[in-house]
């Protein structure tokens, strides 16, 4: 066994748990003097994290070395030697350190299951008197009406969605930002929408942008719905943005990744900052994304425009079976969305991140008995799917980019993520959490 | 002799590149579809034999079969 390689000493119950190994922090990133002082003061030699293509550094590809200096952050993770580390803090060469500590074992989070230990019933979720795990699913003396008929959760003025991303506070409305939904179009006739300037484009052959399936019509009610709808609660986000529809699937709810392709370039010449995409493909097993996608994603958010993805329905978690998140869910550069319903937990529907690059879910939104548009005469129902969780994140995604008209693409992302609800749920089903919107 | 429709990435600069590739492609026998400036990408048919020619192309990113997509409502 190697230097670097440790032997875990059996943590007893209660301690943190740490990895034998420790981390030096530097007065500054990229500082060469530093590495040279851990070799000749410590005796460490560092690896470094620049020898890395991309800077992914691979820790069980560090030859002899006795640890590894992370760059960009001025961070070295070094072999456990303390006895070394002290005689180097003591001395007078440790001027370029700040402080050491020793590296901790972290885990993903997760609600535990336990047929004895009852969960908490969650906060503020109308119509939700408690909850008793049952099999995988949870769902109980919940009356089992909420779960399959959402008139029982009180949306009388606005949906569940919008109360827990907190839509129904921020003063936000999308106003100046153009949000582009790809989908099987919209009912033109559709009284929510009349009078609301719209662009639209099919890319459906043969097909007009008349929404004949209903998918696309509730989509773009989520994203972009009216505040006052006529007779119906608030079920839209971004009230104010600027609508442009384009048919990417057909009436029968297929289409190709060349329309999509098509309308995404299009979304980009229109100066779109927002894509919201409820569509995709499973992912093939062994697999990687496709560079396709990945490299267009990229390209559109050098112009400014972030996509939105679902991030795809296969899973069937009450029969024990999940998913990884879909085509094109799963690239690096598009925002995957997974689904959570309205007593805070993972849909069993929703997909989950892999391990592989780029597939992880970035964040979760409302996917369950979700209520919003339908096309006419029907107006409005409900539809469940993480399709209706992405133009969700889509629709505050339009309210960060009102509130900072100069962000860019990756700064509405990263604000996206920073302040998301974190959820008691594994960060491989929910990314960073429950999306939020801005005040 | 399989016809099947493709999408093509192009590689680097691509306000310069796309037009470019785009005729190097049909020189191979890519029957071109669209050509997407904003984002690099060109969508045709070929026939599934001459991939790999595509694929070595200079200027060519990558390149991949158009698939179906779906409705993600559950």
């Amino acid at each position: 066994m190697t230097r670097w390689q440790t032997s875990d000493p059996a943590p007893r119950a209660g301690d943190p748990e740490y990895t034998g190994r420790y981390l030096v922090l530097g007065r500054e990133p990229r500082d060469a003097g530093l590495v040279r002082m851990l070799r000749d003061q410590a005796g460490l030699t560092m690896a470094s994290s620049s020898d890395f293509s991309g800077g992914a550094v691979d820790m069980a590809r560090i030859g002899g070395a006795d640890g590894i200096y992370l760059e960009e952050i001025g961070v070295a993770i070094t072999a456990s030697a303390p006895e070394q580390l002290a005689r180097f803090t003591q001395s007078g060469a440790s001027g370029g350190m700040l402080t050491v500590e020793r590296e901790h074992v972290v885990y993903a989070l997760q609600v535990p299951r336990s047929e004895s230990a009852p969960m908490q019933v969650p906060a503020g979720v109308p119509g939700v008197i408690g909850i008793q795990s049952v099999d995988s699913l949870v769902c109980d003396t919940v009356s089992p009406a909420v779960m399959n008929d959402h008139r029982e959760i009180d949306e009388r003025d606005r949906t569940w969605g919008l109360v827990s991303t907190d839509v129904v506070s921020s003063t936000r409305t999308g106003r100046g930002v153009r949000v582009a939904i790809l989908d099987t179009g919209i009912d033109l006739q559709h009284p929510d929408f009349s009078g609301r300037p719209m662009v639209s484009q099919s890319f459906v052959q043969g097909e007009s942008v008349q929404d004949g399936q209903s998918h696309g019509t509730h989509c773009a009610g989520t994203a972009l719905g009216p505040a006052k709808p006529g007779s119906a609660p608030r079920y839209g986000v971004a009230w104010e943005a600027e609508v442009y529809i384009a048919k990417v699937l057909s009436n029968r709810g297929r289409g190709s990744d060349g329309s999509v392709l098509a309308a995404i370039n299009w979304a980009v010449t229109n100066k779109c900052r927002i894509v919201s995409m409820s569509l995709g493909s499973a992912a093939q097993p062994g697999a990687q994304y496709s560079q396709v996608y990945e490299t267009a994603a990229q390209r559109a958010i050098a112009s400014n425009t972030l996509l939105v993805a679902a991030a795809g329905n296969e899973s069937r978690r009450a029969q024990g079976q999940i998913n990884p998140v879909g085509r094109p869910a799963d690239c690096p550069s598009v925002m995957a969305v997974g689904a959570i319903d309205a007593t805070m937990q993972v849909a069993p529907f929703s997909t989950r991140g892999t391990s592989g690059p780029g597939g992880g879910i970035d964040l979760v939104g409302p996917g369950v008995n979700v209520y919003s548009t339908l096309p006419s005469p029907t107006l409005y129902g409900v539809k469940s799917g993480t399709s209706m969780a992405c133009p969700h994140v889509a629709g505050i995604a339009a309210l960060v980019a009102e509130a900072n008209p100069q962000a860019s693409a990756r700064d509405i992302w990263a604000w996206l993520v920073k302040n998301a609800k974190r959820l008691p749920l594994d960060s491989a089903d929910v990314g960073a959490g429950l999306v939020q919107a801005p005040r | 002799m399989a016809i099947k429709r493709y999408l093509v990435t192009v590689d680097g600069q691509i306000q310069t590149r796309v037009a470019e590739v785009a005729a190097a492609l049909e020189a191979v026998g890519f029957e071109v579809g669209d050509v997407f400036d904003a984002i690099g990408v060109i969508t045709g048919r070929l026939d599934e034999t001459a991939v790999a020619l595509v694929r070595a192309l200079k200027g060519v990113g990558a390149i991949e079969e158009d698939g179906p997509v779906t409705a993600q409502d559950a």
